[in-house]
């Protein structure tokens, strides 16, 4: 059962890494065009600045981002309360 | 001098449920999804007044509370108690044994499964996938109920084993490796959509969430 517990944190956790990924990628690529692409592979997103940064700059706050960043934790908890019971 | 307290207590007899529940997990936890998916999705549905089977087969709203119940308790009572009847390696042998009839049911399995799929109503997206999955757990355990019922047959008719060959004794050893854990994944990866797509609807409904963000890509 801890075996199914941690698959489904770890697909929650890591499907809402790449989402927010996805998220930063099409920012910077809007913001700063090819060189926006390459440069987000280079940087992670700051979790807090980027937001803020996007908020600023769109004038329109990324509650998506923040949705998944919340899935993303709730598959963590999973993970990790999972990984207690083996 | 060491001293010796002797009880008369007898050790305790888990409930039968519970027992079960503990010692079947996996299989608990698929029949436990498939019956929340069928339970509370027909429900949600029907309340949004939107077309679910019960309208379709013309069932009554507490017919279905108490049916629905019952049937995933039944399919969970049969499923546990054939898992009771056969361990890993005795289930293992009885695949060496029979060959043929694996063989034959593995092939009718593979090939009728895309049909048994087309004539089903699967819906859409998720939905499609949970649906088309409830399917083939379904149709894998009924061919297997009916490959039991062959062996069984086939071991009072031949009592000794005629075929036996190795290539098929490392794709049966090699199937008992992978599938257990691939299996794992599926559901796993199934759950964790459905948990994704339900926080991702409760969370947008709680924050008044209109997709404003996205659309300035």
């Amino acid at each position: 059962m801890g075996t199914i517990g941690k698959i489904i944190g770890y697909i929650l956790w890591i499907g809402a890494g790449i989402l927010m990924f996805i998220f930063w990628l099409m920012a910077m690529s809007k913001w700063l065009g090819f060189f926006g692409v390459i440069l987000s592979f280079i940087l992670a997103p700051g979790l807090v600045i980027f937001p803020l940064v996007f908020w600023i700059v769109e004038g329109v706050f990324p509650t998506f981002y923040f949705i998944v960043w919340g899935i993303g934790i709730v598959g963590l908890i999973i993970a990790g309360i999972s990984s207690k019971n083996d | 001098m060491d001293e010796v307290i002797i009880t008369s207590e007898a050790p305790r007899r888990e409930n039968f449920f519970l027992g079960r529940m503990r010692k079947y997990q996996v299989l608990t936890f698929t029949l436990g999804f498939l019956f929340l998916f069928r339970f509370v999705g027909t429900l949600i549905f029907y309340f949004a007044g939107q077309s679910t089977f019960i309208e379709q087969f013309g069932l009554s709203i507490g017919f279905f509370l108490i049916a629905i119940p019952v049937a995933y308790l039944a399919q969970w009572l049969v499923a546990t108690w054939v898992a009771s009847k056969y361990t890993r390696e005795k289930l293992k042998e009885k695949f060496y044994r029979h060959p043929i009839a694996t063989m034959i049911f593995a092939f009718l399995y593979v090939t009728d499964l895309p049909y048994r799929l087309s004539e089903s109503d699967l819906g859409g997206g998720l939905f499609k996938m949970i649906n088309a999955f409830e399917i083939i757990i379904y149709y894998a355990f009924l061919s297997f109920l009916w490959w039991l019922l062959i062996c069984w047959i086939s071991e009072k008719i031949w009592k000794k084993q005629r075929f036996m060959w190795e290539w098929y004794k490392k794709v049966v050893d090699k199937i008992f490796v992978f599938l257990p854990p691939l299996y794992k994944f599926i559901l796993g990866l199934m759950v964790a959509l459905l948990i994704f797509l339900l926080l991702f609807v409760l969370m947008a409904g709680v924050f008044n969430y209109s997709g404003e963000d996205l659309q300035k890509f």
